[in-house]
C-alpha cells in the first residue's frame, strides 16, 4: 500500500518535472529576444524560472498586462464548469443505457443504443457545435447560442467558475443572472455530453457484460439469487470502477473537445482564451495552459488512482499510467 | 493429415483465410468496407474524378442549391458556394484532403510507433524508463493543445498541421502497442519462444505480432479517428489549410457566414467527416469481431 | 422517458430565463471591433467612433442629418470675418461633464475646454501633444495643423479660431468625429497624478452616456448622464458586445442577445430584409473598395496599361458576388451624392477583347505573374478582400494574364507595402468629412504615403496643384470646376480601379426606435427608445 503510494507519487513528481521542462522550452521560445541573461546556462535559467513559477510569477500577457496565472486560472475555471455540467449530465443519462445495453446483450433495444453511440462518436464535434447554434432558431427555444453569460450582468470574479460566482452576486441581480448563465451552459455542455454519453454508454456496455461473465456472478445465479438482487448487489459495485478508470484516460480529450466547444459559442473559458491568445501573439499563454490544463489532469489521474487503489486492490502493481 | 484437392472444403485454411470467412458473413462489415475502399479510391483518384476543378469560378450560378432543391441546377449536383465554386468538387477534393492526411498519419504514426514502441517494451532499465516517463507526461498534454503548440511553432500549412497531429497522437499508440507487447511478453510460450533461442525480430514476427492483431486493430482505428477529428479541428480553427485548397474543417468553416442563406455548404462537409468515421469504424469492428473469433477457435 | 426528463428540466430553466429584449432600461449593441481606444481624435477606425462620437461627446457644431447645414452642438451660434480667416464661437452654459467613480468635475464646460482638446492636436509642447504615442498616426493632427493657426480665448464662453489663411472646410473639421471636447479640468486632474495616458482609454465627455467599465473579452459598459444638458437619455445601461463574427451577431440579434447590430454580413440581407421583426437600416458612405495600381512599378507605369486591366474587370459580379446588396457599383472615385460628383465621368465597360488588344499593343508581357496584395481579414470598404482577389484572378486569368495573391495580415501587409514590392492592391478608402479633399488628399497628393493611402504611389504636378488650388479656393463654381477637371484626369490616368461605394447597415429589432446613424460619426444612441418586445 505505501510502496504503492509512494510509486505514485514519485510517478506525479517526475511527470511533473518534465510538464515543467517542455513549459519552460515553450516559454524561453516564445521569449527568445526578450529574455535577459541569454547567456547563463540553460539550467541556471530554468532553475530561476521554476523559482519564478512557484513563487506564482507567471508573467504578464501582452495584450492587457494582466498576470497569466490569473488569466489561465479563471479561464479554465470556466471550461471546468462546462465538463461538471456535462459530465453529470451524462452519467445521468448514459449509466442507466449503458447499464441496460450490457444485461440485454445483442437484444434489439441493445442495437438502438449502440447504433446512437456509434453515432454520437463519429460526429466531429465543432460541427455538431455549429449545427446546435441554428436550433433554438429552428425550433423556435429561446436559449442563448453566444457567450457565457449575458453582458446585462457584471459579476464579479471571484472564484472563476460562474455559475458559483452569480450566486455570490445574488445581492445585485437576485437569481436571474445564475439561471442567465446556466441558460448560457445549455447547449455547449450538451454537444459535450453527447460525446460523454457515447463513451459512457460503451464503458458501461462493456464493463457490464465483463462481470456478468465473471464466476461469482454463475455462483450468485447458483445460489438462486434472483437477477434483480445480482446486478444490484454484485454486479453494478465491480463493473464501476472501470468505468472510472476509463473515464479518467478520456480527461484530456473532454477537455480538448469542451474547449472546441467554446470556441464556437464565444463561450468564455480556455479554448476562448488561447485562440485569442494565439491571434494575438501572446504565446506566452501556450506555457502557461500546458502547466495549468495538464498539471489539473496529472493531479486529478493521480487522484483517482488513489481513490480506485482503495476501491480495487489489484490496480496496486501498475507502473504507469495506462 | 492427407489433404484431398477434389474436396475443396476439407482443405485447412490459412488463419488469414479463416478471418475472412467469419468476416465475410457480417454483411454490414462488408458494405462498411467497400464503402471505406471506395472513399480511398476518391482520395487517390480524386483529380481525375473531381466534374469541375475545385477552384474555378461559375460565376453565372451563384449560391446554387443542392440539384433536388427547388431552383437547382443539375450540372452542380451539390449545388455552388458563393464564388461559383461546384460544391461536389470542393467537398471532394475535402475528403482527399482530410481522409489522404489521416491515412498517411496512420500510417506514419503506426510504423514509427510499432518501432519504438516494440523496442521499449523489449529494453529494460533507464532507457526504457526515461521514455516511459516522457509518455506519461506527453499523454497528459490534451492533444489540441499539442497540436496548437506545435503549429503556432511551425507556422500554419496543412502539412504542418498533419506533422502536429502524427507527433500528438504517437504517444497514444506507443503506449497501447507498449501495454499489448508487454501483457503478451509475460505469457508462457514466449517465455518458451525465448527458450529456443529466438532473436527478438523473430519472436515480435512470428510469437507476439499474431497474438496482438486485435488491440492493434483497434488501437489503428482509435488512431485514424482521432486523425480525422483533428485535421478537421485544426483546419475548422483556421490552422490547416491556407484559402485555395480546402480541408473539410475550413470548409465548414468558411461556409458558417453562409449557414442562413446555403445552410447545405455547412452541412455537407460535416457528413462526409461523419460518414468517413462511421464506415471506417464498422469495417474495423468487423474486423476485430473476426479475428477474435478466428483466434477462439 | 430520461430525454423526457431533461427536456422538462430544460423548458423550467429557460422559464426561469430571462432574455434582454425584455430589460427596457438595458440596451445591447453588437458591433464587429473593439473600439481601439475611446477618444476619437486619435482613433479613426468605425469601431471607435461608434463608441465614442456621440455617445460620450459633443463638438462644437454638428451637422443638421436631414438638411445637411451646420446646426449648434456645444457652441449655441457663431461668426466668421468677412475674409473667412478667423470664426468666433459662444458656447453653451451650464453644460456638466461626466461625473464618474474615476473623476468628479467642480465646474461646467467653458472655453478652456474647447482650447485644451483643439490645443492637444496643434501644440507640439502640450503636456498631452505626444501621449499615447498618438503623433505615430498621420491622421491625429493633420486636419487642423495647417487650417488653424491660434485658438484664442475671449471670455470664459467665447474663443475665436484664427485660420493660417481663408479656409472653407473649417466648420465641416469641427463637426467632424475628430473635433469632440474633452474636459481640461480631467486632464489637469490626470496630468497631476501622473497618469496622462488615461485620457484615451478612460474617457470624460459632455455626452448623453458616460463610460462604465471596459472589459477585455469586449464588453463596454456605459451609463446614462443624469445631467446631460440635452435631456437625460431613456437608455440607463447602454452595452457594447463586440460579436466579431457576423453570423453570431445576426443570431443573437433574433434571439433578443442583441436589440441592434451594426454590419449584417452581405449575404445575410436578403433574408433580413424579408424578416417582419427586423428592421435594417442603410445610409451610402463615401468610403469605396479600389484596385490600385503601383504606378511607379513596370508595367504598371504605362498608363494603357492601366486601363486595360480595368476594362478586364467584371465589375458586376464581383460586386454581385461579394457585396451582395450592401454596396453599389461604381465607375468613380467620389460618391454620387457628392456636390463636387462629375456627372459626365467616363463610364467602364466590361470588355475583356479590347482589354486583351491594348495589352497586346502596348507590349504586355503575357509571362509576367502580376501580384495582387490584399489584407487577410475584412475591412469596412471590403467585407471580404480575398474573394475579390479570387474574382480578379479569374477575370485576369480570362485574358491570359496570370497572378498571384498575396493575402497578408496587418503587420506584414504594411511592410510590404511601405518596400513597393507589389504590382496591384486591393484596398479601399475611408472618409472622414464632407469635402471631396479628404478622399483626393490621401489617395492622389505627392506628400502621402503608401500607408496614408497612395498606395498607386501617384504623384503629378497638374493632379497636385489642382488638389491644393481647390482648397485655398473662395469661389465655390470654381471649386466644383477643378474638382471635374481632377476627375477627368483620374478618369483617364486609372491609378484605381474603384469598385464600389460601400453602404453602412444597421439591423435592429422592431421594439427599437429613434436609432440614428451618421455615415461620417458613427451610431447615435441619444434618442433610442426600447419597449418591451411582444
Amino acid at each position: 500500500m505505501l510502496n504503492y503510494l509512494f510509486r505514485r507519487l514519485n510517478l506525479l513528481f517526475i511527470t511533473a518535472f518534465i510538464l515543467s521542462v517542455i513549459a519552460f522550452i515553450l516559454t524561453y521560445w516564445s521569449s527568445k529576444n526578450t529574455l535577459a541573461d541569454a547567456d547563463a546556462g540553460y539550467i541556471i535559467q530554468y532553475v530561476k524560472y521554476m523559482s519564478a513559477i512557484l513563487q506564482g510569477e507567471w508573467g504578464l500577457s501582452s495584450i492587457d498586462q494582466q498576470p497569466m496565472l490569473i488569466k489561465g486560472l479563471t479561464a479554465f475555471a470556466s471550461t471546468l464548469e462546462l465538463c461538471f455540467i456535462a459530465f453529470i449530465t451524462a452519467n445521468i443519462i448514459a449509466i442507466p443505457l449503458g447499464i441496460f445495453a450490457g444485461l440485454n446483450r445483442n437484444s434489439l433495444l441493445d442495437y438502438l443504443i449502440m447504433t446512437i453511440a456509434l453515432i454520437g462518436l463519429a460526429l466531429p464535434v465543432f460541427w455538431l457545435a455549429v449545427i446546435t447554434t441554428m436550433l433554438p432558431r429552428l425550433l423556435g427555444i429561446p436559449l442563448p447560442i453566444d457567450g457565457g453569460i449575458s453582458p446585462v450582468f457584471e459579476i464579479p470574479v471571484v472564484s472563476g467558475f460562474i455559475l458559483l460566482d452569480t450566486l455570490l452576486a445574488a445581492d445585485t441581480y437576485q437569481l436571474d443572472a445564475f439561471f442567465n448563465r446556466l441558460a448560457h451552459l445549455i447547449l455547449p455542455s450538451s454537444v459535450l455530453s453527447l460525446f460523454l454519453i457515447t463513451e459512457i454508454i460503451r464503458l458501461t456496455r462493456h464493463s457490464i457484460t465483463m462481470v456478468m461473465k465473471s464466476n461469482y456472478v454463475k455462483a450468485a445465479y447458483a445460489k438462486g439469487l434472483s437477477r434483480k438482487e445480482i446486478v444490484f448487489r454484485h454486479v453494478l459495485k465491480n463493473a464501476l470502477p472501470p468505468i472510472i478508470h476509463q473515464l479518467r484516460l478520456q480527461l484530456s480529450t473532454i477537455i480538448s473537445f469542451a474547449m472546441v466547444i467554446e470556441i464556437v459559442f464565444s463561450l468564455q473559458g480556455s479554448g476562448v482564451w488561447l485562440l485569442s491568445s494565439i491571434k494575438e501573439g501572446d504565446y506566452l499563454a501556450l506555457p502557461t495552459a500546458i502547466l495549468i490544463i495538464s498539471g489539473f489532469i496529472l493531479l486529478s489521474s493521480i487522484f483517482i488512482d488513489i481513490l480506485l487503489m482503495i476501491i480495487s486492490p489489484i490496480k496496486r502493481k501498475s507502473l504507469y499510467v495506462d | 493429415m492427407l489433404i484431398n484437392n477434389e474436396f475443396n472444403e476439407e482443405k485447412i485454411q490459412s488463419p488469414l483465410q479463416y478471418t475472412w470467412s467469419i468476416f465475410k458473413r457480417n454483411s454490414l462489415a462488408i458494405t462498411a468496407m467497400w464503402g471505406s475502399l471506395i472513399l480511398i479510391l476518391i482520395t487517390l483518384f480524386a483529380d481525375y474524378i473531381v466534374p469541375y476543378a475545385p477552384s474555378t469560378q461559375y460565376v453565372k450560378h451563384l449560391l446554387l442549391p443542392p440539384y433536388w432543391v427547388e431552383g437547382g441546377n443539375s450540372a452542380h449536383i451539390l449545388g455552388t458556394d458563393d464564388l461559383g465554386r461546384d460544391s461536389l468538387a470542393r467537398l471532394i477534393q475535402g475528403i482527399q484532403l482530410t481522409l489522404g492526411g489521416a491515412l498517411a498519419i496512420t500510417i506514419a504514426v503506426s510504423i514509427l510507433g510499432s518501432v519504438i514502441g516494440a523496442t521499449a517494451a523489449l529494453t529494460k532499465g533507464l532507457k526504457a524508463s526515461i521514455l516511459h516517463h516522457l509518455l506519461d507526461a506527453l499523454l497528459i498534454i490534451p492533444t489540441l493543445l499539442t497540436a496548437l503548440i506545435l503549429i503556432v511553432m511551425f507556422g500554419p500549412s496543412y502539412e504542418n498541421s498533419l506533422i502536429a497531429v502524427s507527433l500528438s497522437l504517437l504517444p497514444q499508440f506507443i503506449r497501447g502497442i507498449y501495454i499489448s507487447i508487454e501483457n503478451e511478453l509475460n505469457k508462457q510460450y514466449i517465455i518458451s519462444l525465448r527458450l529456443d533461442g529466438a532473436t527478438n525480430v523473430r519472436l515480435l514476427r512470428f510469437g507476439i505480432f499474431p497474438n496482438i492483431l486485435e488491440p492493434i486493430i483497434t488501437l489503428l482505428n482509435r488512431i485514424f479517428t482521432m486523425a480525422i477529428l483533428e485535421i478537421s479541428t485544426l483546419g475548422f480553427l483556421g490552422f490547416g489549410t491556407q484559402f485555395l485548397d480546402v480541408e473539410l474543417g475550413a470548409l465548414i468553416a468558411s461556409s458558417i457566414v453562409l449557414i442562413y442563406s446555403s445552410p447545405w455548404l455547412v452541412f455537407f462537409p460535416g457528413l462526409a467527416i461523419f460518414i468517413i468515421i462511421l464506415v471506417f469504424n464498422i469495417f474495423t469492428e468487423g474486423l476485430r469481431h473476426a479475428v477474435i473469433e478466428g483466434e477462439d477457435l | 422517458m430520461r430525454f423526457l426528463f431533461a427536456f422538462t428540466i430544460t423548458l423550467l430553466l429557460s422559464g426561469c430565463y430571462k432574455n434582454e429584449s425584455t430589460l427596457t432600461d438595458s440596451l445591447i449593441y453588437c458591433p464587429e471591433n473593439t473600439p481601439q481606444s475611446f477618444n476619437p481624435q486619435i482613433s479613426h477606425d468605425i469601431s471607435t467612433l461608434d463608441a465614442t462620437t456621440h455617445q460620450l461627446y459633443n463638438r462644437l457644431v454638428k451637422i443638421d442629418p436631414i438638411t445637411k447645414q451646420f446646426i449648434p452642438d456645444l457652441a449655441t451660434h457663431w461668426q466668421q470675418n468677412d475674409n473667412k480667416s478667423s470664426y468666433t464661437f459662444f458656447l453653451r452654459k451650464d453644460v456638466n461633464f461626466h461625473q464618474t467613480d474615476y473623476f468628479t468635475p467642480t465646474r461646467f464646460f467653458n472655453a478652456d475646454d474647447v482650447i485644451f482638446s483643439f490645443q492637444r492636436m496643434l501644440d507640439k509642447d502640450h503636456p498631452f501633444h505626444s501621449v499615447n504615442r498618438v503623433t505615430d498616426s498621420y491622421f491625429f493632427n493633420h486636419p487642423f495643423t495647417n487650417l488653424v493657426a491660434d485658438i484664442i480665448k475671449i471670455d470664459d464662453y467665447t474663443v475665436k479660431f484664427i485660420l493660417n489663411k481663408a479656409d472653407v472646410t473649417l466648420l465641416a473639421n469641427l463637426a467632424a468625429h475628430y473635433g469632440v471636447i474633452h474636459s481640461e479640468q480631467y486632464a489637469q486632474n490626470l496630468l497631476s497624478k501622473g497618469h496622462p495616458e488615461r485620457i484615451d482609454f478612460y474617457p470624460i465627455g459632455t455626452g448623453p452616456y458616460k463610460f462604465k467599465n471596459y472589459e477585455i473579452k469586449g464588453i463596454t459598459r456605459y451609463l446614462s448622464h443624469p445631467q446631460y444638458w440635452g435631456g437625460r437619455p431613456t437608455i440607463t445601461n447602454l452595452i457594447f458586445d463586440v460579436t466579431p463574427n457576423n453570423t453570431k451577431r445576426y443570431a443573437k440579434l433574433l434571439s433578443g442577445e442583441c436589440d441592434i447590430m451594426t454590419y449584417p454580413a452581405p449575404s445575410q440581407l436578403n433574408t433580413m430584409s424579408v424578416n417582419p421583426s427586423v428592421v435594417l437600416s442603410s445610409i451610402p458612405t463615401a468610403n469605396v473598395a479600389l484596385w490600385s495600381f503601383n504606378s511607379v512599378k513596370k508595367p504598371f507605369k504605362q498608363k494603357e496599361i492601366r486601363q486595360a486591366l480595368s476594362y478586364a474587370i467584371d465589375q458586376k459580379t464581383i460586386v454581385n458576388a461579394v457585396f451582395f446588396k450592401s454596396a453599389t457599383a461604381t465607375d468613380t472615385l467620389l460618391a454620387k451624392q457628392s456636390w463636387a460628383y462629375n456627372p459626365r465621368s467616363a463610364e467602364l465597360q466590361y470588355t475583356p477583347q479590347l482589354a486583351l488588344q491594348m495589352l497586346k499593343e502596348n507590349g504586355f508581357d503575357f509571362n509576367n505573374i502580376i501580384t495582387i496584395l490584399t489584407p487577410i481579414d475584412h475591412s469596412v470598404f471590403n467585407p471580404n478582400s480575398h474573394k475579390t482577389a479570387e474574382l480578379i484572378q479569374a477575370n485576369l486569368f480570362d485574358i491570359g494574364v496570370s497572378s498571384e495573391i498575396i493575402s497578408l495580415p496587418h503587420s506584414e501587409l504594411e511592410m510590404r507595402l511601405a518596400s513597393g514590392n507589389y504590382d496591384t492592391y486591393l484596398t479601399g478608402i475611408d472618409v472622414h468629412i464632407k469635402d471631396p479633399d479628404s478622399l483626393f488628399r490621401p489617395l492622389l497628393s505627392c506628400d502621402a504615403t503608401i500607408l496614408e493611402g497612395n498606395s498607386s504611389q501617384w504623384c503629378s504636378p497638374e493632379v497636385q496643384d489642382l488638389l491644393d488650388s481647390t482648397l485655398l479656393e473662395p469661389n465655390f463654381i470654381k471649386r466644383i470646376k477643378n474638382y471635374y477637371q481632377l476627375q477627368d484626369i483620374v478618369q483617364q490616368e486609372r491609378p484605381y480601379y474603384p469598385i464600389a461605394h460601400v453602404l453602412r447597415f444597421d439591423a435592429f429589432n422592431q421594439n427599437i426606435s429613434g436609432l440614428h446613424v451618421n455615415a461620417l460619426t458613427g451610431i447615435d444612441f441619444q434618442n433610442v427608445r426600447k419597449i418591451e418586445a411582444q
